[in-house]
């Protein structure tokens, strides 16, 4: 067992190695195009993206721009995440809820990105599109694999619960939670970069003012390619560090549960 | 008072399993079904336990408050020993279900997780989560299914202390556990009963 363990932590720690030659490959491989290509205009060297970058995270504009793409597109996830769960709950119940809700989710995830955002601008402000554009594109992804959790549940288990009258707490935690557990992280996963990815996306195409979509979009307006790199970066920064807190809390609070 | 089985009928599809049970299982005694594998006597179980629903006929006086051992263990495989057990029954202290599980050869197996255990141990965890739900009546099909001749021995002494005055109705291949336990036999042949 303790063997067992260590082959673990070992292969863990290999994978960590991998990963880190790999983007340094990756970094070495870019600033050599860089220096090939000659025109900072066209390709900044990944060095120069630091130095910008690290004049950036002293500004009080970036750190605002940061928060404000943040919240939005929190929001929106947070929201979604919830009508979600809510959803596949009475599609699971009600099999008239699933029918009816087929449509709007199909649809939802056939229509590009680009198209509802164009289409939400008509209805709502620059503010508030990012908020509904990471909702709208994190909601089918939850519902679904929600929904797919529920539909694995053990029939039997639920004979066992019936025969010895759990509570619907208890039903919930030791029978519906397992098998929801990987289906729900494995759709966070999924839906934390779609959200990021969709979010900015609409700040971008809607300018909203104080944004991280609006700082690329200058960057790109004043051919500022070392800002456009930056921001480029810093946004996947947040989208990583977001679904990292996201996951560990997730996977947390499941732990707890499996040691009651 | 005692279970009456009224001339109950149940087939699956064209394949009739239970032809016209006529039976009386005693109130506070153990009641053993056997007969051939496919006979039906899961199904009967099911009937009495509300998973099925008879084609015809009745069964009267099942007690509301039941518990049993399923074919398959059923348990939480993601949850300790102890969580499994105690999750049936909210007034049960971690001293009695240690002492149970001691009875049935389990000692120090509170903490640890069910999807860790072998068959046999998980066996084990069912039948005491099933006696210690302390319903009006147990349900044991096949409870000794997977256990070694000394486990079989230990469980079925652990049977016959914690059943006492208990209405038990139990499916069982082997008429030596009948009598071990000092059960009522009731035999299923061609869908129908001998008692």
């Amino acid at each position: 067992m303790i063997s067992t363990m260590q082959d673990k932590k070992q292969t863990t720690f290999n994978n960590k190695i991998e990963k880190v030659m790999a983007v340094a490959a990756a970094l070495v491989l870019w600033q050599l195009a860089a220096v090939l290509i000659g025109e900072e205009i066209l390709l900044v060297s990944p060095l120069k993206v630091a130095v910008r970058l690290s004049e950036l995270v002293f500004e009080t504009e970036f750190w605002g721009a940061v928060l404000f793409s943040f919240k939005r597109i929190t929001l929106g996830f947070v929201m979604a995440v919830l009508s979600g769960i809510v959803l596949a709950v009475a599609a699971y119940r009600f099999h008239i809820v699933e029918i009816f809700l087929w449509p709007y989710m199909a649809v939802i995830k056939a229509i590009p990105v680009a198209s509802f955002i164009i289409l939400c601008l008509i209805w709502l402000n620059s503010s508030s599109l990012p908020v509904f554009i990471a909702f709208l594109i994190v909601l089918p992804v939850i519902y679904t694999n929600m929904l797919t959790g529920f539909k694995s549940t053990d029939r039997k288990m639920l004979e066992m619960a019936k025969v010895f009258r759990l509570s619907f707490a208890k039903k919930l935690v030791f029978i519906y939670f397992p098998k929801l557990k990987p289906h729900f992280i494995s759709a966070l996963s999924v839906s934390l970069g779609l959200a990021w990815k969709s979010g900015v996306a609409a700040e971008i195409i809607a300018i909203s003012d104080g944004s991280m979509g609006e700082m690329l979009y200058n960057a790109k307006l004043y051919l500022a390619t070392a800002d456009l790199f930056s921001w480029t970066v810093t946004i996947v920064l947040v989208s990583i560090l977001f679904e990292k807190v996201i996951l560990l809390a997730v996977n947390k609070i499941f732990g707890k549960l499996e040691d009651m | 008072m005692d279970i009456v089985i009224k001339n109950l009928h149940k087939s699956f599809g064209d394949n009739k399993v239970l032809n016209g049970i006529n039976a009386v299982i005693k109130e506070n005694r153990i009641t053993c079904l056997m007969g051939q594998s496919g006979i039906g006597k899961t199904t009967l179980l099911n009937i009495m336990l509300g998973f099925e629903k008879a084609d015809a006929g009745e069964i009267l006086n099942v007690p509301a408050l039941k518990s049993t051992v399923f074919q398959e263990n059923r348990l939480c495989e993601d949850f300790s020993v102890m969580t499994n057990i105690k999750i049936v029954n909210d007034s049960l202290s971690d001293e009695t279900v240690s002492k149970h599980l001691a009875a049935v050869g389990l000692e120090g197996c509170e903490k640890k997780k069910v999807n860790t255990l072998s068959g046999g141990m998980k066996r084990r965890v069912a039948l005491v989560r099933a006696v210690l739900a302390q319903k009006d009546i147990l349900f044991l099909d096949e409870p000794f299914k997977g256990l070694d001749e000394a486990t079989k021995d230990r469980v079925t002494q652990y049977l016959a202390v914690n059943t006492k005055n208990m209405t038990v109705v139990m499916i069982t291949h082997q008429a030596e556990e009948a009598r071990a336990l000092g059960a009522e036999v009731i035999y299923l042949k061609n869908g129908t009963l001998e008692q």
